[in-house]
């Protein structure tokens, strides 16, 4: 029974990772910008690619660490690609398709069709023995930089100038623009911000998963789903999603794996029957 | 007023729409422009193809259309196999060619599913006028075409990877298709007589594949094979997973507790290479034995040792050393592509000597300078020709009979590899699979 229960938890753990890993930068830049970015697996393919590129140079944190960090530069891009694009959020998201489809191209052009992932670097690290079940630490320390990821959005929204900025910008653009606030601004380092998460949680993702053509479209369901779940752009929210589609899924292979996708989508849909705006929603967001 | 932003944004959106406006009418203009040609094919003027060249007359040209995947996962099957085609049809054009006829390539993208290679296909033979066209990786995508080729008829369509065993359960290739590669049944059968003979013992085995029709083809056919010739095998669980899961963990740790002898799986691409690396990572190999079916692939992605890989194709079989055809692909290959061949360049290569054999053999059989199509499928039909995998033996039911290497891997490449003679892993001619799998 230990054993069983063991096993359980760690693969829901490590699918809670993954879906949080893919989400999180997502919900941080539609928190703030009010972007739905389709091209969200763009960025996290983007910095499992590096990573993988940089890691066998400089080593795996090192590597990890660069692919965030060049993909900074990329974030005020996407922003004022975004903005100039469209207005409504039915552009943006045409706007935003049209970059998942060139990035893919780009991809192609750049990477090749091979497989990239740090996955031997990160065989490296070892594993910890856990009543008779080998825990690899790759996935705890995928765990810290996620939870580093987070507090990092925590501090800046809830304990700075610049978070107060962009707290005010979310819920009202116009006030804040009256008031003083550079919209343009916030919105350019919220995007660079949102898209470092996003690059940074490919890159340690990069630790145990193999990155190759097509994935950036293939990343978005789980994405979606814990979006909708949590309520979008709700940090902690998403936090819960995860672990809630994470239980269902990993429940669902154990005692019945045909439903293995059919669970996650049942979640998804309860959740929009019963509450539109998210788990946690607190009050219905105005428009 | 229009303000310069606003005039920017109009202009931006425009190209944009217009790229939109193009992308969509070239997807959607293949069909009707198609369609419509296909009419004509019904009535008895020959289409504007070259296949209308008249017998006895020497070809300039020989176009051969290429269809394989160029974009997505599965090009990391697709590129093997066009680089492949390229090495070969430039070594036959300095070789001069198929009967002085120098090939083009015309070469198209997989992606984008079953009814956009219909399309394709009718594209390629109706208004590029392709003489032979020889495609498809995805089992969907060949059921697909395979219809609407024997239909038009005009075409040598050839089948080079597509595992799909309806083709020849269904009887669907029976005039213009060929497939010059083996089945599910073949990997199913070859794989399950190697883990007898290298585990005899086995008693308990578990299955972990994609849910589609070729993971449950795979399953299937291993299963009832293993069951076959040892029926007291005890199946302990049965996973598919969706196609493209990029995290198995679940997965793992219900097989970790099922704790199998065996487990069988037929993964590939990015799913095999993180099921490898994620059960590697959680010492899933050093407690139950995994048999590879098509793993020939993840030699190359960090495949633990000791595990049991089927190819089909294996680089260094049938040994370089001795079999000219192969040491001369192998060594062009790795020159011009920096890697070994992999299975579907293999599959390829049977595809395109396949379809250049055919054709000379049907010319020197009826004696004119080009055969007509009749007369090269008649020659398909009953040939056997070497390619650098092996020797190819094609069936009167237009499939080949494909043998299979199995071997157990060992940094990277196989060892103790055997390889499975046609006969041994392949129905006899007639013969519904799941009929003769129950009969092993």
């Amino acid at each position: 029974m230990a054993g069983f229960a063991i096993s359980f938890l760690i693969s829901f753990y490590v699918f809670f990772l993954n879906i949080l890993m893919t989400s999180l930068g997502m919900a941080f830049t539609y928190g703030v910008t009010r972007i739905l970015n389709l091209a969200q697996g763009t960025f996290f393919v983007l910095g499992g690619y590096l990573a993988s590129v940089f890691a066998w140079q400089i080593g795996l944190a090192f590597g990890i660490a660069a692919a965030a960090a060049a993909s900074l530069a990329f974030g005020p891009l996407f922003y004022l690609y975004v903005k100039a694009l469209g207005r409504t959020e039915l552009e943006q998201l045409f706007a935003t398709y049209a970059l998942l489809l060139i990035g893919e191209g780009l991809f192609k052009l750049v990477f090749g069709n091979g497989n990239y992932t740090t996955a031997s670097l990160a065989d490296g690290l070892g594993s910890v023995e856990v009543l008779g079940q080998q825990v690899p630490y790759s996935y705890l320390w995928g765990g810290a930089v996620a939870a580093a990821l987070l507090a990092l959005m925590y501090l800046l929204l809830a304990r700075t100038r610049a978070g107060l900025y962009m707290r005010a910008v979310r819920d009202d653009a116009e006030m804040a623009s009256a008031l003083g606030i550079n919209v343009r601004e916030v919105g350019l380092s919220a995007s660079a911000l949102g898209i470092l998460i996003t690059a940074a949680s490919g890159a340690a993702s990069s630790m145990w998963q193999a990155f190759t053509l097509g994935l950036s479209g293939q990343i978005l369901v789980y994405a979606f789903a814990s979006l909708v779940v949590g309520g979008i752009g709700d940090l902690l929210g998403v936090v819960a999603a995860s672990a809630v589609i994470s239980a269902v899924r990993t429940a669902a292979v154990f005692l019945y794996p045909q439903l293995e996708l059919v669970a996650i989508y049942l979640v998804v849909i309860a959740v929009l029957l019963t509450r539109p705006s998210g788990l946690f929603a607190r009050h219905a967001r105005l428009a | 007023m229009v303000s310069r932003r606003d005039a920017l944004k109009i202009g931006a959106s425009f190209v944009v729409g217009l790229g939109l406006g193009a992308g969509l009418a070239s997807i959607i203009s293949g069909r009707p422009s198609a369609a419509s040609q296909s009419g004509t094919t019904t009535s008895l003027s020959p289409p504007t193809s070259s296949s209308a060249t008249q017998t006895g007359q020497r070809k300039e040209v020989f176009k051969l259309g290429v269809v394989t995947f160029q974009t997505g996962p599965a090009s990391i099957f697709g590129v093997p196999a066009l680089n492949a085609a390229q090495l070969l049809v430039d070594e036959i054009n300095k070789a001069g060619g198929i009967l002085g006829a120098q090939i083009q390539l015309v070469v198209r993208d997989e992606s984008g599913g079953p009814d956009k290679m219909v399309a394709v296909y009718k594209e390629l033979v109706q208004q590029v006028g392709v003489d032979a066209y020889i495609g498809l990786i995805s089992s969907a995508d060949c059921l697909a075409v395979a219809p609407v080729a024997e239909d038009i008829g005009t075409t040598l369509t050839v089948f080079f990877d597509c595992a799909t065993k309806q083709l020849v359960d269904q009887g669907m290739m029976k005039k213009v298709a060929f497939r010059t590669g083996g089945t599910t049944v073949t990997d199913g059968v070859s794989l399950a007589k190697y883990v007898l003979e290298v585990m005899p013992d086995v008693k308990t085995v578990a299955g972990l594949n994609q849910d589609y029709a070729y993971g449950h083809d795979e399953w299937d056919d291993f299963k009832n094979a293993l069951l076959a010739m040892k029926p007291d095998v005890q199946i302990v669980g049965e996973l598919f997973t969706p196609l493209f899961t990029s995290d198995y963990s679940a997965q793992i740790s219900k097989i970790l507790d099922l704790a199998p002898d065996l487990l069988h799986t037929s993964f590939w691409g990015p799913d095999l290479v993180n099921f490898i690396k994620q059960a590697s990572a959680r010492g899933l190999f050093q407690k139950v034995k995994v048999a590879f079916a098509r793993g020939e692939f993840g030699l190359s992605q960090g495949m633990p040792d000791g595990q049991i890989v089927e190819g089909p194709d294996y680089h260094a079989f049938p040994d370089p050393r001795a079999y000219y055809v192969n040491r001369d692909f192998v060594n062009a290959y790795q020159s011009r592509f920096g890697s070994a061949p992999s299975y579907p360049a293999y599959h390829m290569a049977n595809a395109v000597l396949g379809v250049k054999y055919a054709i000379e053999t049907a010319a020197a059989v009826e004696n004119v300078a080009w055969p007509d199509l009749s007369a090269v499928i008649h020659a398909f039909e009953r040939l056997a020709y070497p390619a650098p995998g092996q020797y190819i033996i094609m069936a009167p039911n237009h499939n080949a009979m494909e043998g299979a290497v199995v071997g157990v891997s060992k940094g990277g490449d196989l060892e103790k590899f055997k390889f499975m003679y046609p006969a041994e892993v392949n129905p006899p001619v007639g013969v519904p699979s799941t009929q003769w799998i129950k009969s092993l």
